[in-house]
């Protein structure tokens, strides 16, 4: 017993079946029952038609389709061209092609009921375009497979641009993103208002900011394409009641996409819309232990994850995924003001610094965005912090700090790797331990 | 007559444990009574229907099939994800008002969590599924109900603070 489990019990205690509910359920099973068993005469009738004049398509439909786990895969199809046979047989055929033995494997599928089903099929910004659906046993739960079939614009043939994976956490948004340059998205259907916002903001404290607009659905499909020449990596796509007012949108109502491109190259794994490419773009100092300590260090603890607090802070886009560095610096100011800094990767963009502040009682108090990371320069962290409390600093290699407060001023400090600089500090000076030449950088204001 | 007996078998069932189903649903459903009741009376006419080919005992199939049922529900069957916080109260009759208050904060607050969130908590600390057993109800991973059980209660904490202001 517990006392979620507990409350849980009491808040349920007094909900008790109506009267009826039995016989209300023995008839309305009946039905079903009926109604399944003349669905499945019907197929089987058209089944048997169809094979006459149509023996190049093998027909493997089994009686014994699950219940009806996705009311989708019984619709006619939409779209504009859902009237056209050929674009039926190719979109079918390029689905059955692309489940090969590896694409199921990666995907947890070990098996396909029934034919795939068009639920979809137009033209588009990006060209003809088909959504397709299929039952598949994914980790011993039937699911719905979906996947976008489409043109891949590097060569023009028709390909599986995307697909879900619903076995795999957040594998099962319906969403795409496909065309030249990225630059369509598609979302099926979701039963709930899609929202869109093109691209993020940020205030002078570096807090997100997004403007968000409704994506119509047509035809149980939404579409959009970025505007050529604006960045499809930026776009974001939630589904909500009503207009977004929160920036902390959780990871649930996210609709992520992966671009075309990226699925065709890396399938399975391939990075999702605006997923930072971690592999290339952060600093990766040689700190042992992955920490630097500033004067006498203190508070924060090591282990401090500081994601949650850039979050809850605002200063994080909602997307996929944001990379905070492993290293940090850390340390207490003057006046007892706990320090953490760190590096935030987030989509395209350089990594940045962030400082997060503590009260002196260990508490977070507020978050500055420094400047983004310069990985090559002798310093790569410097960061202002509020109030004149002065610079963090910290050096690539193992170097001895100084700081001068004039153009012409006295070197001062003499301090290892990293550093609490006074506030009037202008320059600093890098001197690496193995001999090699000093380098002076600036302490951009 | 092996079909009548099924019959007679799944009626049985449905007599004896629909009352502990409708609390689930009820819960699932983030005390939306109509729609709980709604969704078990889908979810037993589905099971009428496979009756016979269901292997094992059918309650933790029933538990599974709600819980995936409300998951989807919200996405398939509404554009209201939920119970209006008007709706989501208990009986007033039941008696001692602070208990009543502490069920309306539950309700309230389940009702204010993500579907597939709240999924993960009734199953785990209403019908005291382990992990694995949750895990396997819902077609995911482990990893995965750790980390919905774990967001799951920081939450709940956070909206029961909320809503008991």
């Amino acid at each position: 017993m517990n006392g979620l489990g507990a409350a849980m019990r009491e808040a349920a205690e007094d909900v008790d079946v109506r009267t009826g509910f039995t016989g209300d359920v023995l008839r309305g099973g009946r039905r079903r029952q009926t109604r399944r068993r003349i669905g499945i005469a019907l197929a089987a009738a058209m089944v048997v038609g169809l094979a006459g004049f149509s023996a190049g398509l093998a027909v493997q439909h089994r009686a014994d389709v699950p219940h009806a786990l996705d009311g989708r895969l019984l619709e006619p199809t939409k779209g504009n061209l859902a009237n056209d046979p050929a674009r039926l047989r190719s979109a079918t055929a390029v689905w059955q092609t692309s489940l090969t033995l590896s694409w199921k494997y990666d995907r947890g599928v070990t098996e396909l009921q029934g034919e795939p089903h068009v639920y979809w099929v137009a033209t588009t910004e990006a060209g003809d375009a088909a959504v397709v659906m299929q039952a598949a046993q994914v980790r011993n739960q039937w699911r719905t497979l979906v996947g976008l079939v489409g043109r891949d614009p590097a060569d023009g043939s028709q390909k599986l641009l995307g697909s879900t994976s619903p076995g795999d956490p957040d594998g099962d948004k319906e969403s795409f993103q496909f065309g030249p340059g990225d630059r369509t998205f598609l979302m099926v259907d979701p039963r709930i208002s899609v929202y869109l916002s093109p691209s993020a903001t940020r205030n002078a404290e570096g807090v997100v900011r997004r403007t968000w607009q409704e994506v119509p659905i047509v035809d149980g499909v939404g579409l959009w394409t970025t505007p050529e020449g604006a960045d499809p990596s930026t776009v974001r796509l939630v589904t909500s009641l009503g207009p977004p007012t929160v920036s902390d949108i959780p990871l649930e109502r996210q609709l992520n996409t992966y671009p075309a491109s990226a699925y065709l190259r890396d399938g399975y794994h391939a990075r999702r819309n605006g997923e930072p490419d971690t592999n290339s773009r952060r600093w990766q100092p040689v700190f042992p232990a992955g920490s630097l300590l500033f004067g006498a260090g203190g508070t924060p603890p090591p282990e401090t994850d500081p994601e949650p607090i850039l979050r809850q802070a605002g200063v994080l886009d909602i997307g996929p995924r944001a990379y905070i560095s492993s290293w940090n610096v850390r340390g207490t100011t003057g006046d007892g003001t706990g320090v953490l800094v760190c590096e935030a990767l987030e989509g395209s963009g350089p990594g940045v610094l962030y400082a997060v502040l503590y009260r002196p009682d260990g508490t977070p108090d507020r978050v500055v965005r420094g400047s983004a990371v310069v990985a090559t320069s002798p310093a790569p962290v410097r960061v202002h912090l509020p109030d004149g409390r002065g610079w963090v600093v910290a050096s690539a290699e193992w170097a001895t700090l100084r700081y001068r407060t004039s153009p012409t001023g006295e070197w001062l400090g003499a301090v290892a790797n990293a550093a609490l600089f006074p506030d009037d500090a202008i320059n600093v000076q890098v001197s690496p331990t193995n001999g090699a030449q000093a380098e002076v950088v600036d302490l951009p204001r | 007559m092996a079909v009548h007996a099924a019959e007679q078998d799944f009626e049985e069932f449905v007599v004896l444990r629909s009352q502990s189903l409708l609390r689930t649903a009820y819960l699932l459903c983030g005390g939306d009574r109509g729609a709980a009741e709604d969704l078990l009376q889908d979810v037993l006419e589905r099971m009428f229907v496979r009756w016979r080919r269901i292997k094992g005992p059918p309650e933790p199939y029933a538990r599974a099939a709600l819980a995936n049922a409300s998951a989807n529900r919200w996405r398939r069957r509404s554009r209201k994800p939920e119970a209006d916080w008007e709706q989501a109260g208990t009986s007033s009759v039941r008696g001692h008002e602070d208990a009543v208050v502490v069920q309306d904060t539950v309700l309230r607050a389940l009702a204010e969590l993500p579907p597939k969130m709240r999924t993960v908590l009734v199953l785990r600390f209403f019908d005291d599924l382990t992990e694995a057993q949750t895990a396997t109800a819902l077609g995911c991973g482990r990893g995965t109900i750790k980390s919905q059980t774990s967001r799951g209660l920081a939450r709940m904490r956070e909206l029961m603070v909320e809503v008991a202001r």
